[in-house]
């Protein structure tokens, strides 16, 4: 706490009511705005305007604080009831954002932002309270500074840095989709709407591979379209020998293809595009003692499944195999150099300031996939946001080694 | 598998009934150690059930709602044993119990299929910490709204006491540092997998709902120390916002989109 030049808050006129009545009507008045502009939100700052709203920041809170602080506005900054109040405010939005769905419906809600509140007013206003309020409740506390106060610093600081570096970065951040084929390098990337951008270098797909989880059998009611699985509720996989009870049919799994086409009644092993897995099944009804036997296939883009019909009213079914693992060899050509890479899952590639991820793939052709989906990311502002969150981490631990101290 | 669910639940629920009698029994029968005792007892016999399903499934059980709300059980009842011993309460004990035992029914109402696939995106270092960190905080906010509700029972019936908000503001504390914790692992996690920290998904958003109203409590409580019963609401609140973002995002229409959800079944 402050010594020499503490101020007395608990004594200053501006309490909760006219706290939330200030801000509600901020709140409000931003709706209004976004209203009159017919929604259509404002556009993230880009460098090197949002480098210059960070320097304008960082200048004039210190500024206001040290030559204004004894003003009723600036004490209302820097109070416990204004954070309150723009806490309260900012979780309104993000209630907001959680129960409406954000697409591009053409409603009302529309109109007053509600529909794209990370680009609407009210959020601009909103941040730029949050970001405001807690920057003036830092330099209160802060001001002269005391290691007693070192897990407030953190807390607070780094908060304010990610959402500052994070909002302000927003505008400079790019995420583009590259469809990566065999034997073409392609310099053209996708944006978020689907508009085509380019991009300072030109990937090639060299390979892609794909691993996959064996496919799982169902039964299925060939009237309702229900699924049902073994009656002990595990996978059951299809695999060479696998033995299964659903409802009242026994399965046995006598043999398993990996890449098959049918060729009349039967599947032959194959590897050609559009080959899909398979299994020669028997099933027998334990009602009945009917027994049947047949293939059953998952199918691919190019061949329909197979399914075995077991009775009148159920058939066998395969699904198609999920995919494990997924990764593409590729090539980057940039004036930076050429890389060779194998991108996977998880593990991204950094190039000349941006990072490829493996992201996808054509999901409907599955293990025959003609394109890797890539995400090339840029984003300048990511280590100030990093900072911030390490000391969120660390102040975290201090809150949970320390719990409440008394103040 | 060498352990079923069943009997697992209806050992831990016998062990925890002999506690429960412990703790509440007349006279010299009475024994708070024995109570404490069969709680985490009871709990144990859920990990190893745990343990049993991890070697069997060859993955982490940390994927779907059935197997975060398996760990839930587990670690509810060790904080509820840890925070009633640290502040003397018995009725933390009997509180923690009861909320695991309803979690265990949700799981033997909707027994889940036993799925061992994981899916490349979840196939990460950071997948045991976010999801082990979360529900070890959603455990602690479990205790926190079994002991907002006691206080506003106890202001309801006069029998208020300060320090009962020592105790829940301590706890918040924990819980809150581990939400954060969740909540950045999450995001440095995502960086790597989806090449952004924070996408807004509806996951995210309610997870950033929950900790901004957990933020909002501790806030209210630094100052106008005589609103308890405003605190004691918000706090109540909070864990309505944290079912919504663990279980909720999966049925709202806002979150068809979303990628987190991958319950798999």
């Amino acid at each position: 706490m402050n010594s020499e030049n503490k101020i007395n808050t608990n004594n200053y006129c501006w309490g909760y009511r006219k706290s939330f009545l200030i801000s509600g009507a901020i709140l409000l008045l931003s709706f209004l705005i976004e209203f009159i502009l017919q929604g259509k939100g404002i556009i993230l700052p880009r460098f090197p305007l949002n480098l210059a709203i960070l320097a304008e920041l960082l200048l004039m809170i210190p500024l206001m604080w040290y030559f204004l602080r004894n003003i009723q506005l600036v004490q209302w900054f820097s109070s416990i009831q204004g954070a309150i109040s723009s806490i309260v405010v900012f979780a309104i939005l993000a209630l907001l954002m959680g129960f409406i769905p954000q697409n591009n419906t053409n409603d009302l809600l529309k109109q007053f932002g509600l529909r794209h509140i990370l680009h609407s007013w009210p959020y601009f206003v909103a941040t730029l309270q949050l970001v405001f309020f807690l920057g003036f409740a830092i330099m209160k506390r802060l001001s002269p500074f005391s290691f007693r106060n070192f897990r407030f610093a953190l807390n607070h600081i780094g908060l304010w840095v990610v959402i500052t570096g994070a909002s302000l970065g927003a505008g400079d951040m790019k995420r583009y989709k590259i469809y990566a084929y065999k034997d073409y390098s392609t310099p053209v990337a996708f944006d978020s709407e689907n508009n085509k951008v380019s991009i300072p270098f030109e990937i090639e797909l060299i390979k892609f591979k794909i691993d996959e989880y064996k496919p799982e059998l169902f039964l299925v009611n060939k009237k309702t379209g229900e699924l049902s699985r073994d009656n002990s509720r595990k996978q059951f996989e299809s695999v060479s020998g696998a033995k299964g009870v659903f409802k009242n049919f026994e399965i046995e799994v006598y043999k398993t293809l990996e890449n098959s086409v049918k060729f009349g009644d039967k599947y032959n092993s194959i590897n050609l595009i559009g080959s899909a897995p398979s299994a020669y099944v028997a099933v027998v009804n334990r009602n009945t003692g009917d027994s049947v036997k047949g293939w059953i296939s998952c199918g691919s883009f190019k061949y329909t499944a197979d399914r075995l019909d077991v009775d009148s009213i159920y058939s066998l079914a395969m699904a198609l195999p999920a995919p494990k693992k997924y990764s593409s060899k590729v090539v980057i050509k940039s004036e930076a150099g050429v890389d060779t890479v194998l991108l996977e899952v998880n593990k991204p590639f950094k190039h000349d300031g941006w990072e490829l991820f493996q992201t996808g793939f054509d999901e409907k052709m599955g293990r025959w996939s003609t394109y890797s989906l890539i995400e090339a990311v840029t984003d300048p502002w990511m280590s100030v946001v990093y900072v911030g969150f390490f000391m969120m981490i660390a102040g975290a631990v201090l809150l949970f080694w320390k719990g409440k101290e008394r103040l | 598998m060498i352990f079923n669910f069943l009997h697992i639940s209806i050992a831990s629920s016998i062990i925890w009934i002999i506690g429960i009698i412990f703790l509440f029994a007349p006279g010299r029968s009475r024994s708070y150690f024995a109570g404490v005792s069969m709680t985490i007892i009871g709990a144990v016999l859920i990990l190893i059930y745990i343990i049993d399903l991890w070697i069997f499934l060859g993955r982490p059980p940390l994927r779907t709602l059935g197997e975060t709300r398996l760990w839930y059980s587990f670690f509810v009842p060790i904080v509820g044993a840890i925070i009633s011993a640290r502040w003397k309460m018995k009725w933390m004990l009997l509180f923690s119990i009861v909320l695991s035992e309803i979690f265990i029914v949700i799981n033997l109402l909707h027994p889940e299929n036993f799925n061992k696939s994981l899916m490349p995106a979840l196939q990460s270092l950071w997948f045991i910490p976010h999801v082990i960190v979360y529900i070890f905080a959603y455990s602690i906010f479990a205790s926190s709204v079994i002991i907002s509700i006691k206080g506003l029972w106890m202001i309801k019936m006069n029998t208020f006491n300060e320090n009962h908000m020592t105790v829940a503001d301590n706890v918040v504390y924990t819980g809150f540092a581990f939400l954060t914790f969740g909540l950045l692992f999450g995001a440095l996690w995502a960086k790597d997998a989806w090449g952004h920290y924070w996408t807004w998904d509806p996951k995210e958003t309610w997870a950033f709902i929950t900790w901004l109203f957990y933020l909002l409590y501790i806030h209210l409580r630094i100052n106008k120390r005589e609103k308890h019963k405003a605190a004691l609401i918000i706090l109540a609140l909070s864990f309505l916002f944290l079912l919504i973002c663990w279980f909720g995002v999966n049925y709202l229409p806002a979150a068809k989109n979303s990628v987190h959800t991958y319950s798999g079944s």
